[in-house]
């Protein structure tokens, strides 16, 4: 920059472009020490086509896209990670799923050959997936089993071999008597759990035999592990008598999987179809930053709105870097269930939504009316209290009933063509008397929500102006079936995220947007891994595991012996010990409190792998204090006697681990990841080694990893569905292939995908036999594994192992011309009806206040799980912010600190705050800052960074940094001290400020993040901070 | 392609024969292994930056720069480039980004660092993502809060910047020794074995796009992946290109993507002023938003400034950088963190 001066640049610029070059260029002048030193050429990686170059097509886990990988490997090592060009969330269109792998290797497109149509020859992977590499070879992983040598997160470790490991953890003993304070701890292993299998039939809890056998006392839990290695750990904890096999789905974005499901039920999550949508809103949902996945949304969203078919609205209190390509209204934290509510109320008094639609009553009457599917918005719910059945639909058997539109009569709801909304006049919410009961249709339970707030009170709780929602509710039904309005985090990381989620999708309810081109889709499916050639559910002595998870998800209080016996003594029912979940699924930070009240039962085994929520949970988790809570218990010898922690290196949750298993990375593993709602079609991507574990071998030689570390205990016990006759096939389970083999066969011989002859759809059946020079892909396999397939089979595989999945045609993704405009994978196909009023929500209640849900939606403030209002328990003008917080597109959470490149692309994160917070309180860029919250109030430092697009009254910052371990700070093996990278522990993580929930705190204190009493998410988004300068 | 590639074709064919006759090439199943009673640590031999990885290094014909990068022989020129069009070139190769698709993602920048190996520190090309405007205190603001109104005027925009390979470069015309040249095809190379790393012609680039590389101790800059243009492949940032928004090709083919839409669209291109001639087209760049005050457009990533220059200090304190894991102790103690 030394020649030309800053103005000349300003001078000669085109747009005046120069200024951003100049002020933040790639300043990567640090000029030379000349010509010192040894000098090394950094050559390039080898291409593809190079000579001895390996390409290998898997699956990706650097965040749960999972999007399809192709890897470059040169002399054994990865040099390269691209995306798969046969997968339609990486390349677009796709390469024909028939077509050689050899064509696949070398895709290039249109670029060079210009005599064709252009074709995109782009297959990428996102910044996160390419840098992948560099996580299976972080310097800091662990190879050989490790076994605690200290007290409970002392750091230190000793090695042990594989074989002691599975002795000590099977026999249990006094397995920590040098440990000082364990001399006379007898840890029990699992073959006392197991009693040679006779725990599975005595009750844990001998007062509440229904919470389950003793064998539930072994609990299995991840942070990540997907189609196949979720099945196998599911397949030990249930084959070991235990129903404990728990995801980690409640610090993601529960909520809006519960609230899509009370929807659209048998479906958790529904996109739109954004390359024929026109009009998008995004609740707190960024395409550019991280989604299902991100590449694949951001792509199709920003094709769109470069089209000028489709405007995107962004609504978010931050401005995430959609807003490069979306309009973008700063909404207040938690204003989304209002903004959406204003929106439908505007809808509904303005009778624009879909009535043609939302009065079909039955699947049979919405085809006649060229509609993919029908709503219970007409469904009588019974209206009077005290009737047993108040708030549940009128029925008679499975039978809903309507007040039919043409006869005004009382009818099932399957006689009736159309169904009456509004039976006593439009906007009334006079009941009618059917049966001679008082009922309400689901519109109408509805409408008596919306109607109970006004516009202005809507604007105050959305903090945008009323003229913005009605516009946009005009707009929104403008569009016919092309309108969508999807979320993500922002709405449900709230108490009241349910109620949130349901407000968004009702949106989608009232134009009937469901299956339609342009509108909500539920996408393609998957071919089904887990049947057809084997059944990989059942095993030869499969008995069935019986009773509620310790985090009591999926299970209703109301149907337990406690709640009937209380009942039944005279006494009210609620509270319970601890809240009951019955429609969520992974409620982490219940599990953890089931641990820690030993309610419905203690636990005795705790086993996790790849899951860190000593890092990652809010509230109770997130920095280097063992005063939270999720450290609290896992330090808790009595609460947690054996501790089982299953990752790549020494993470901050495994420090207080009692034995660490070394885990083989993605690229060392195999999966099977089914599809995603963002496009329509059918696809199942294959995880498969793309180069040998590096951790140790046992003395059969097998890689030590955490499948065959549980097979390897399964055996020991003698589990059934493990070690010889495994399968009702035949065939043994004693090495990870043996299970995974066998749901790459069951891929291939799927017979469910459809394919477009001549514009006629029909089914595929099996794949074709692999070509001889894709046979390498298994040839390494039947070498090792003869046995875990038929021999037939192997071809078959082989042809979806060269592909990396099983990948239906784009030709096939909607109905041929000439039919409706529909996807053909369709979730009406299930012919049951959108939910607009859901009587099971409506039938459950909040285990700790007694409160019932709300079947339809409503207007909810922060509250903690006893119902106490948040802002005023905690002083807003002692706490005046909000704390918020996102993701980076180039980060996930707890597993993308290991990457260089990623790092270095921002070698910190802040504390962001909006510029107009920023004049009020004096804070410049760079300042020093602390920021407390009401439950963390010796709070945390950090520097601060100036936002323009942030909604004033907010914070926030960037998740993924701040890691004390994980390859940081210092660990010691074999009584030396091992010190890593300072780099993965820059920036700040402010999960500790989030809200805990005092409300059901343990004598002791102890409590988890607030929580969504309907939805199970944790609470990212309520928490009331202040900042101060220091 | 087939043609202008004949010597690269040659080398691998060399390549070929040397892997044939290698006893340590692993099959279908590639088999790295830890030494015995290897705890922790990386594992020799199989390492992830490529001028570490010994594995690259083998003698097949990589490691020959000039056939590597000029394969068939194309003309080069140092200096009067305007001769260039007068030889009838057979490709002129350019980069269109199509700012309507670029999602800010970074995915270009990592594929950049993966495919040529650059090390930690510096970039061949980054992704500007760019903060601007206020949210203005308004009666009539959609945003409603407790202390008054705010009209959110605030916009974000996406910036990737690279090598703008130019008609004339100031860097080729810099350099003392002749290190640097332009290809036939537009192409705007070094070649590291004749550079002396004097690091004139990083200063004597207006885009402060070439840097100095540490570990070849040479000039570096964007080779528009010309390792994989000569072997019929599309460079790494456009193949991995997420929103697609990178189109590569030749402009002296009117059927190319490229052609078209440097035909079809009202394109800018960065420092048009300073007389280079700049090869890389953006289309849709907002003028207004740039002619922004630059002290008030707040780049967020790839990081804003470099790491170790004081106004990233003030920022963000002294930037912490991945280690480089050097051969023997990776644990060895890498300085404070703040």
């Amino acid at each position: 920059m030394a020649n030309v001066d800053r103005r000349d640049f300003l001078k000669g610029c085109t747009f005046g472009a120069g200024l951003i070059v100049a002020g933040g260029g790639l300043n990567q002048m640090e000029l030379p020490k000349i010509l010192s030193g040894d000098v090394k050429s950094s050559y390039p990686g080898r291409v593809e086509n190079w000579p001895g170059v390996n390409v290998k097509l898997s699956v990706c886990k650097q965040c749960h896209g999972d999007c399809g990988l192709m890897a470059r490997v040169f002399n054994g090592t990865i040099v390269k990670l691209d995306g798969n060009p046969y997968d339609i969330q990486t390349t677009q269109p796709p390469l024909k799923y028939e077509s050689s792998y050899k064509d696949a290797i070398v895709h290039v497109g249109g670029t060079f050959n210009t005599s064709k149509p252009y074709t995109d020859g782009a297959h990428s992977l996102c910044p996160r997936g390419q840098a992948g590499i560099q996580s299976a070879y972080d310097p800091y992983r662990v190879y050989v089993p490790l076994k605690r040598k200290g007290p409970r997160g002392s750091g230190t470790f000793q090695v042990i071999s594989y074989e002691q490991l599975i002795d000590e953890v099977v026999n249990g003993g006094y397995l920590f008597k040098d440990v000082p304070g364990e001399e006379t701890r007898f840890v029990e292993g699992f073959r006392q759990l197991w009693n040679n299998g006779q725990n599975r039939f005595v009750p844990a809890d001998p007062d509440h035999p229904d919470f389950g056998p003793k064998t539930n006392q072994f609990v299995a839990t991840w942070g990540r592990a997907e189609g196949g290695q979720a099945n196998l750990i599911a397949r030990f904890a249930n084959a070991l008598g235990s129903v404990n096999a728990i995801p980690h789905v409640s610090v993601c974005e529960l909520s809006h999987h519960v609230a899509t499901m009370a929807t659209y039920d048998g479906n958790a999550m529904l996109k739109p179809d954004l390359p024929n949508s026109e009009f998008v809103l995004l609740f707190g949902a960024n395409y550019y930053e991280a989604n299902f996945p991100m590449q694949t949304l951001a792509r199709r969203s920003a094709a769109a709105t470069a089209s000028g078919k489709c405007r995107m609205v962004f609504i978010d209190p931050r401005g995430g870097n959609q807003i490069a390509h979306a309009d973008y209204i700063p909404v207040k934290p938690d204003g989304d269930g209002a903004f959406a509510m204003g929106m439908l109320r505007w809808i509904v008094e303005n009778k624009k939504y879909d009535e043609n639609y939302l009065e079909n009553p039955n699947n049979d009457a919405a085809q006649k009316n060229g509609e993919p599917s029908f709503s219970n918005a007409s469904h009588l719910v019974v209206a009077e209290e005290p009737n047993k059945d108040y708030a549940k639909f009128m029925k008679a058997g499975e039978q809903a009933y309507v007040v039919d539109k043409a006869s005004g009569k009382y009818m099932p709801a399957s006689s009736s063509e159309k169904g009456e909304l509004w039976p006593t006049g439009f906007l009334s919410l006079k009941p009618v008397t059917a049966n001679g009961v008082s009922c309400l249709t689901s519109m109408q339970m509805l409408w008596k929500e919306l109607s109970s707030h006004s516009m202005e009170e809507y604007e105050k709780e959305a903090g945008i102006s009323r003229n913005v929602l009605v516009d946009l509710a005009r707009e929104f039904t403008s569009h016919g079936k092309k309108a969508v309005a999807d979320l993500y985090r922002g709405p449900v990381k709230h108490t009241n995220g349910y109620y949130n989620a349901r407000a968004i999708l009702m949106l989608n309810v009232v134009v009937g947007n469901v299956d339609w081109q342009g509108g909500y889709i539920a996408g393609g499916g998957a071919a089904n891994a887990m049947g057809g050639k084997y059944d990989m559910t059942k095993w030869p002595g499969f008995v069935a595991p019986k009773g509620v998870k310790i985090s009591r998800e999926g299970s209703f209080y109301e149907k337990t012996s406690e709640y009937k016996k209380k009942s039944a003594a005279g006494a009210s029912p609620f509270p319970a010990k601890r809240p009951w979940f019955p429609f969520g699924f992974g409620v982490w930070q219940e599990e953890w409190a089931g641990i820690y009240f030993q309610y419905p039962y203690p636990a005795k085994i705790f086993f996790m792998t790849m899951g860190n929520p000593a890092w990652s949970n809010p509230g109770h988790g997130g920095a280097n204090d063992e005063s939270l809570g999720w450290i609290r218990m896992a330090k808790d010898l009595n609460k947690v006697p054996l501790y089982i922690n299953s990752d790549i290196v020494i993470s901050e949750s495994a420090k207080y681990a009692d034995y660490i298993i070394p885990d083989a990375t993605y690229l060392e593993g195999w999966g099977t990841l089914g599809s995603l709602p963002t496009y329509a079609t059918s696809r199942i991507g294959v995880r498969q080694p793309v180069i040998e574990p590096m951790t140790a071998k046992t003395a059969e030689g097998k890689p030590v990893c955490m499948e065959n570390f549980l097979i390897d205990v399964a055996r020991r016990l003698g589990l059934p569905g493990f070690g010889k006759n495994a399968f009702l096939e035949g065939g043994g389970l004693n090495e990870r292939e043996d299970f995974f083999l066998k749901l790459v066969a069951n891929i291939s011989y799927d017979k469910g995908l459809l394919k477009n002859e001549d514009g006629k759809f029909v089914k595929q059946g099996p794949v074709p036999d692999a070509a001889r020079e894709e046979m390498f892909t298994v040839e390494e396999y039947i070498k090792r594994y003869p046995d875990a397939l038929r021999p037939e089979e192997w071809k078959k595989v082989a042809y979806v192992m060269a592909r990396g999945g099983r990948f239906e045609g784009q030709d096939v993704a909607y109905m041929p011309s000439g039919g409706p405009q529909w996807v053909t994978h369709r979730w009406g196909a299930k012919k049951i009806a959108v939910q607009m009023y859901n009587e099971k929500i409506a039938g459950t209640h909040n285990a700790i206040t007694g409160e019932r849900f709300n079947g339809a939606t409503m207007l909810e403030p922060i509250r903690d799980m006893k119902g106490n209002l948040i802002y005023k328990k905690y002083s807003k003008s002692e706490y005046p912010l909000m704390l918020s917080t996102y993701k980076l597109p180039f980060h996930s959470k707890s597993r993308t600190m290991h990457d260089p490149w990623l790092v270095e692309l921002l070698p910190g994160n802040f504390i962001e705050i909006s510029e107009v917070d920023a004049k009020k309180l004096d804070i410049g860029d760079g300042d020093r800052v602390k920021v407390s919250s009401p439950t963390y109030k010796k709070g945390m430092t950090a520097r601060a960074r100036i936002r323009l697009t942030l909604r004033p009254g907010v914070i926030t910052f960037s998740q993924a940094f701040g890691r004390w371990l994980a390859g940081s700070g210092a660990w010691y093996i074999n009584g030396k001290k091992y010190e890593g990278d300072p780099a993965r522990n820059s920036g700040t993580h402010l999960n500790p400020l989030m809200l805990v929930d005092e409300s059901i705190a343990a004598n002791d204190g102890w409590s988890v993040s607030l929580t969504d009493p309907i939805g199970g998410s944790m609470n990212y988004y309520d928490t009331p901070v202040k900042i101060e300068k220091v | 392609m087939g043609t202008i590639f004949g010597k690269a074709a040659s080398a691998f064919a060399e390549a070929k024969a040397i892997i044939k006759k290698s006893k340590n090439r692993s099959g279908g199943y590639n088999t790295p292994s830890i030494d015995a009673g290897q705890i922790t640590g990386p594992i020799k031999n199989h390492r992830w930056m490529g001028w570490m990885n010994p594995s690259s290094d083998v003698n097949d014909g990589w490691n020959d720069w000039s056939r590597l990068e000029n394969p068939g022989n194309l003309p080069v020129w140092h200096g009067n480039f305007h001769e260039i069009k007068g030889t009838h070139p057979k490709h002129h190769w350019a980069m269109v980004m199509d700012l309507r698709r670029c999602v800010g993602c970074q995915a270009c920048v990592i594929a950049c660092k993966s495919e040529n190996k650059v090390p930690l520190g510096v970039f061949r090309t980054a992704v500007r993502v760019i903060e601007t405007g206020h949210m203005e205190r308004r009666e009539d603001g959609i945003v409603i809060t407790e202390d008054g109104n705010y009209a959110p005027n605030v916009k974000k925009s996406m910036l990737p910047v690279m090598c703008n390979h130019c008609e004339k470069p100031p860097c080729v015309e810099s350099c003392p020794v002749q290190a640097t040249f332009k290809r036939q095809d537009g192409l705007v190379l070094i070649d590291y074995d004749a550079c002396i790393g004097c690091g004139i012609c990083v200063k004597a680039c207006p885009y402060g796009n070439r840097f100095f590389n540490e570990v070849q101790k040479t000039a570096d800059k964007c080779t528009l992946c010309v390792h994989r243009l000569d072997h019929g492949l599309a460079p790494a940032c456009a193949t991995s290109c997420v929103g697609r928004a990178r189109v590569f090709g030749d402009l002296l083919d009117s059927k190319s993507e490229v052609s078209k839409l440097v035909a079809a669209n009202r394109t800018s291109r960065l420092l048009t002023g300073a007389g280079t001639g700049p090869q890389v087209y953006y289309i849709d760049m907002k003028g207004d938003l740039f002619e922004a005050d630059p002290g008030k457009a707040k780049i967020m990533y790839t990081y804003a400034m470099g790491f170790n220059t004081s106004a990233y200090e003030k920022l963000g304190g002294k930037a912490v950088l991945p280690a480089v894991e050097e051969q023997e102790n990776p644990y060895k103690n890498k300085g404070g963190n703040e």
